[in-house]
């Protein structure tokens, strides 16, 4: 059992009812966007109708770059290549400034990609729920300490020293859609130098 | 909100502290008007709520907020907390509405309540505040923050005992849209803000599969103006320290360390949490109140009822409630001082002392 905070991904699926579609990955997260463009051209061909309009938003990262399958999957696609996470995030608001109702989000790629994109959609009124989630590759968890709050972006173990304020510092499973982050607790309050075993659970 | 003033005057000590050398401290009249919260010897989790109607006269429960003989203390520590931290105050934009309610709420029950200390002159929009414990006058326009000092929902909240959150309801769901959190038992307003209601209780052991979260938030949904219900929810915590936040947990967690047979009745506390909640008039929002109470072991054993019932609970309880509520580690320490004063005999039913 866990958190109930603690926010659930599946994998992308087309929506044939949207109206206009909005594809965004990071890395690894081409390969779920490929995915849905299959999907979305073979709805295309059996129900014999425009799907609406696909905008795809894509940031390759070191562990993938799928971008060349992404632009040569379809044509009429707009597609933009971003150089990094803030050159993807504008791209998603001019995107969404031009959004009309029955819009859809599709994100694929690691927790911190997913809630700073819902976090973007959030901001234009886009609510939660209309946006997918998968999660792809990394485990890693954006998470905030909650002493002193510096948020480090890619946590991979259980426990971390805080790059804010050097205390060894707990991951736990709640999460904050607001913030995009789960929190991080001193592990050693109680005892203090008592810190145990670093193991890597968010590979 | 009481319809006579059920506490007339209390008499407010000079300023005691929750930090520090922790000289904060309970008089015989405090202990005896205590909340405790065990009405059997055994605990488990269940939808307490009842009507907070004014009842039973002269208890701690029936002003509509209770101010006690810690007042100002409270309030000092509360300025502190916020000097410190000022994201202990937060509201989301959306609800300023909720905000003026809230100081309305107040205003109106504490004059009510109390109106030795409190007073509130409406003319129109222009009201006029007194507040004779803090010494604070204010004439402001309702509706109006710029006349106000700060903004309504931390103005009033820097004056009353307790902390508070304020909730919006849409889609069936409450949402934590807001609070004043500065005596908390381990949780954080700033990570918790905008989370709806399984979210923020996400943490809690037990409950979710119990289904209270499900038919707590169905009752409150239906929450009405004018009838609002509280509940009583309770914890232990090492030294009658208000600000357990998580924020400041790598300071006082080490406390849980320092109990030993020796200091245990001074040291150990029962933290009992009042809650009551309100349906407010004009935003729909749901302003939750969690007014914090403090006993010593020490204290607590001034009533033989308590004691006895205290240490039954405690041995009972499961060892993941113990350690959800923080204090598995010492609970052998407590139970051996408490055994002391359980010679096993009955205890009469309900929370009252004898």
């Amino acid at each position: 059992m866990g958190i109930k905070s603690k926010p659930e991904y599946r994998e992308l699926e087309f929506d044939g009812n949207a109206t206009r579609h909005v594809l965004l990955a990071e890395g690894p997260g081409g390969d779920a966007l490929l995915r849905v463009l299959d999907q979305a051209a073979r709805h295309g061909r059996d129900a014999d109708a425009a799907c609406g309009p696909l905008d795809v938003l894509y940031l390759p990262s070191a562990e993938a770059d799928l971008s060349a399958r992404l632009r040569s999957h379809a044509s009429g696609v707009d597609t933009v290549v971003a150089p990094d996470r803030r050159g993807l995030e504008s791209a998603l608001r001019r995107v969404l400034t031009q959004a009309v109702m029955g819009t859809r989000l599709y994100v694929a790629g690691s927790e911190a990609f997913v809630w700073a994109c819902v976090n973007v959609a959030r901001e234009t009124g886009v609510d939660d729920d209309e946006v997918q989630r998968e999660r792809c590759g990394t485990l890693a968890r954006p998470v905030q300490c909650v002493h002193c709050k510096a948020v480090d972006p890619a946590v991979t173990t259980n426990v971390y020293v805080c790059p804010g304020c050097g205390l060894h510092v707990f991951v736990r499973d709640h999460f904050s859609r607001r913030l995009g982050v789960y929190q991080s607790v001193c592990v050693d309050a109680e005892a203090p130098g008592e810190v145990p075993a670093i193991e890597e659970v968010y590979p | 909100m009481s319809e006579q003033a059920t506490v007339a005057a209390p008499r407010v000590k000079p300023v005691e502290t929750f930090r520090g050398d922790f000289t904060y401290s309970n008089s015989p009249e405090a202990i005896r008007r205590f909340p405790f919260p065990f009405h059997r010897d055994d605990y488990m989790y269940s939808v307490n709520i009842e009507p907070h109607d004014g009842t039973p006269p002269g208890s701690a429960y029936a002003p509509a907020f209770d101010i006690d003989e810690h007042y100002l203390s409270e309030m000092a520590e509360r300025r502190t907390v916020l000097e410190e931290d000022p994201k202990r105050c937060q509201v989301l934009p959306y609800m300023m509405e909720a905000q003026w309610d809230t100081l309305e709420l107040m205003m109106t029950s504490l004059a009510a309540d109390y109106p030795e200390h409190f007073s509130l002159t409406c003319d129109g929009d222009t009201w006029t505040w007194e507040n004779r414990l803090l010494d604070i006058r204010d004439t402001f326009t309702f509706k109006d923050a710029d006349t106000l000092p700060l903004e309504p929902f931390e103005y009033i909240t820097r004056q009353v005992q307790g902390d508070f959150t304020l909730h919006g309801q849409r889609n069936d769901m409450l949402y934590m849209d807001g609070g004043m959190v500065t005596c908390q038992a381990d949780w954080s307003l700033d990570f918790d803000l905008g989370m709806n209601f399984y979210e923020w209780h996400g943490p809690v052991p037990r409950a979710h599969e119990m289904g209270v979260f499900e038919r707590a938030l169905k009752y409150l949904l239906t929450l009405k103006v004018g009838s609002p219900v509280r509940r009583l929810n309770w914890t232990m915590t090492v030294n009658p320290r208000m600000d357990t936040s998580p924020e400041n947990y790598d300071k006082w967690g080490i406390d849980r360390a320092t109990i030993t047979p020796d200091n245990v009745g001074e040291l150990a506390h029962l933290r009992v949490e009042l809650q009551s909640l309100w349906r407010l008039p004009r935003s729909n929002a749901i302003l939750f109140s969690i007014r914090c109470y403090l006993i010593s072991m020490e204290e607590l054993a001034t009533v033989p009822k308590w004691a006895r019932r205290l240490h039954r609970v405690l041995r009972d309880l499961p060892e993941d409630l113990a350690d959800y509520k923080g204090f598995i580690g010492f609970r052998p320490t407590v139970l051996d001082y408490l055994a002391r004063y359980d010679d096993g005999a009955a205890t009469s039913p309900g929370g009252a002392p004898d």
